[in-house]
């Protein structure tokens, strides 16, 4: 009776575990991780800032679609920390930042989407042309006049975070040789 | 343990015999398809004639809009990603703004109801209008997104995700004391791969609308009249 007992108590041990792998499955961003394969491997790097202190929600999830070559798959989700946001694998193409979103304890407890204007190209849409590293520049929330039950919001363009103090961010990370050549090559560029 | 094992494999088996009970052969499932289609198109043939014989009753101070708006690159059905309930009429449709005034396309507000009418994109359109002696035409809005998305604890938040197409209007038509149908013209809007509009063009199309008119229209002593455009700034 008692190895039986164990026995139980190792299925539900197990099933546990089960469900957390695949709910860290399910919620983990993509099943992919930046930095970790060649340069030549992960296609474009893509990154920004946007400072939420006047939002009312953080910052955790930003969206962006890819309109050109239209593929029926052309979305694609960020890393986000501290208010920086990169992602890699990005590959050629026109892209348009969709959604950008986070947690809001003002508003009591509750997730909150801020969507970027549908028509028209936004300064913080990228074009990218070739493989390489693509700033799409730090942004600051700013909250605009609206109607009652209705928010409205801008992002402006702030100089602070410069590029280059986001890539010594992401450099702090740990990355593969040929990004950390590329990243170190990308700041002595705009250094000159 | 032993027990434990039948026990699965027992629900194992009904599991399977269920799934397998419930499959249907490839002529099963095309000939349900195809009474659905059916059935579909019938609810819309109805559908149709109901409006038709809505538009047939003219009531005293009001006339006929007819015309037809475009937009090119054409919008892809896969471009409108309409899921939230009741939605899904609103593909292949447009938001038009004919009234007796400029109103803001951008507004919501149950106030703007009146100004709307909900006319097919690429078809000639039948409206009815109030008589004033102007038509004011403010631009037209598509829906391209209404999707909800869930999160919170056990799902609890709902967020409805909307994105309208937004087409810019402006455009004044000078009516006659005795117009019952007025023809519009054919409005063109060229678009970029960001959706913005580049372009606006007026066509005009009438003997095929007024064709589409007179099918349309059992009274055919009403008589489709062509009115040419203007800007706010001047003529178009």
């Amino acid at each position: 009776m008692e190895a039986t007992s164990e026995n139980s108590n190792h299925y539900r041990i197990k099933i546990i575990l089960t469900a957390f792998l695949l709910l860290f499955g399910l919620t983990s961003c993509g099943g992919f991780k930046a930095f970790q394969k060649p340069f030549e491997e992960e296609g474009s790097l893509v990154f920004g800032y946007i400072d939420t202190k006047d939002a009312p929600s953080d910052f955790r999830w930003i969206t962006m679609k890819q309109i050109n070559p239209d593929t029926p798959t052309g979305k694609y989700g960020f890393f986000v920390e501290k208010d920086l946001f990169y992602r890699t694998y990005v590959p050629n193409g026109l892209f348009k930042f969709h959604e950008f979103g986070g947690y809001s304890y003002r508003m009591g407890g509750i997730d909150l989407t801020y969507a970027f204007p549908l028509q028209g190209k936004q300064e913080i849409d990228p074009v990218i042309k070739k493989q390489g590293i693509h700033y799409v520049g730090s942004y600051k929330y700013v909250k605009e006049k609206a109607p009652l039950l209705e928010l409205r919001y801008s992002l402006k363009r702030i100089n602070k975070p410069s590029e280059i103090e986001l890539l010594r961010r992401i450099l702090q990370k740990k990355t593969h040789p040929s990004w950390k050549n590329r990243i170190e090559q990308r700041i002595k560029e705009i250094n000159q | 343990m032993k027990n434990n094992k039948l026990f699965l494999t027992g629900i194992f088996i009904a599991c399977f015999t269920m799934v397998a009970g419930c499959q249907t052969t490839p002529e099963q499932r095309a000939a349900k398809q195809a009474a659905k289609e059916k059935a579909r198109a019938a609810k819309l043939e109805k559908k149709r004639q109901a409006t038709i014989k809505k538009l047939n009753i003219l009531k005293d101070g009001e006339f006929y809009v007819v015309g037809r708006i475009e937009v090119t690159p054409k919008i892809k059905e896969e471009e409108q990603n309409l899921k939230t309930l009741g939605s899904k009429r609103l593909k292949g449709k447009i938001h038009a703004f004919f009234s007796n005034q400029f109103v803001d396309i951008r507004e919501q507000s149950f106030g703007i109801i009146k100004h709307v009418s909900e006319v097919p994109l690429y078809e000639d359109f039948i409206i009815k209008r109030r008589k004033s002696d102007k038509l004011f035409y403010s631009g037209g809005s598509i829906w391209l997104e209404s999707a909800a998305s869930y999160s919170g604890h056990m799902n609890k938040q709902t967020t409805v995700h909307m994105g309208k197409l937004h087409l810019p209007g402006d455009l004044v038509y000078k009516l006659k004391p005795g117009d019952k149908a007025v023809y519009v013209g054919t409005i063109r809007y060229y678009r970029d791969e960001y959706n913005a509009i580049k372009k606006v063009k007026y066509i005009n199309q009438y003997s095929n609308a007024n064709k589409v008119f007179k099918k349309t229209i059992k009274d055919q002593t009403i008589k489709l009249r062509r009115v040419k455009p203007k800007t706010q700034k001047g003529v178009w």
